[in-house]
């Protein structure tokens, strides 16, 4: 049986264009995920767009009202544990492929897959981004 | 939502107003009908806990500290949801959201209603 993990990644994004824009551009680089604005309130004042595909959501957080930041915080979840082979199908091959079949589950219990999905992100697009500090 | 808190006999330590009477929904003081339902806002006031979330992450939620607390919440939400008290309440985990002490007292600023029960 595969061995299931529940990937977590917290990335930062510069923020020089608008969260709309940088949704889109996310868009392009992940196959499959369509990012709308969140308008249920689930993230209070904090402004979101969010997508899903299988049980992997990537939210993009921006920056509230009255609030200074100079990036937007890209996180991705899994709603449940999945198989290094699922979660491929659902993130894509070229994401996969860099990231090490043997990866330590972290004290918190997640797979952190911040570093992979940076390298991913400043590959595929324009966008600028890092490991969230 | 504190509003629609209206019971006296059952307080917190320091007087907080914590128990339902079966009118939580209110809005203006009026039962709230709008479509999309409502829901409850629950959070952790700590700034060790907020210190161990990215610096520039507005929305911390604690179940990204610690795995184990996804299903704890996701009973919570099954827990709230069966609770008639509580119809229309929106179909979602419940999130607790992490504030160190300075944001929590910005919001309370500005004149969010917050109710807070104290632990050690």
């Amino acid at each position: 049986m595969a061995f299931k993990r529940d990937y977590l990644a917290m990335v930062e994004i510069k923020a020089i264009n608008t969260l709309k824009d940088v949704s889109i551009q996310l868009g392009k680089a992940f196959d499959g995920f369509e990012f709308c604005e969140d308008t249920s309130g689930r993230f209070e004042e904090v402004p979101a767009f969010a997508a899903k595909k299988g049980n992997v959501n990537l939210t993009l957080f921006g920056i509230p009202e009255g609030e200074e930041s100079d990036v937007y915080i890209l996180e991705l979840s899994c709603d449940k544990s999945v198989d290094r082979g699922v979660f491929g199908g659902i993130i894509g091959l070229k994401l996969i492929k860099i990231i090490p079949k043997e990866l330590v589950v972290g004290d918190n219990g997640y797979t952190d897959i911040s570093s992979y999905l940076v390298s991913y992100i400043n590959s595929v697009s324009n966008l600028e981004c890092w490991i969230a500090e | 939502m504190a509003s629609g808190l209206k019971n006296p006999t059952k307080l917190g330590p320091n007087g907080e107003r914590v128990a339902f009477d079966g009118l939580v929904d209110t809005k203006n003081g009026r039962p709230f009908t709008g479509g999309q339902g409502f829901d409850l806002d629950f959070f952790i006031v700590s700034d060790e806990l907020a210190s161990q979330f990215p610096r520039k992450q507005f929305f911390k939620d604690i179940t990204r500290l610690d795995r184990s607390l996804k299903p704890v919440f996701g009973d919570l939400r099954k827990a709230l949801n069966n609770n008639p008290a509580l119809q229309g309440l929106k179909q979602e985990d419940a999130v607790f959201r992490v504030f160190n002490s300075s944001q929590i007292q910005k919001k309370l600023g500005a004149g969010d209603a917050q109710i807070l029960f104290t632990g050690k």
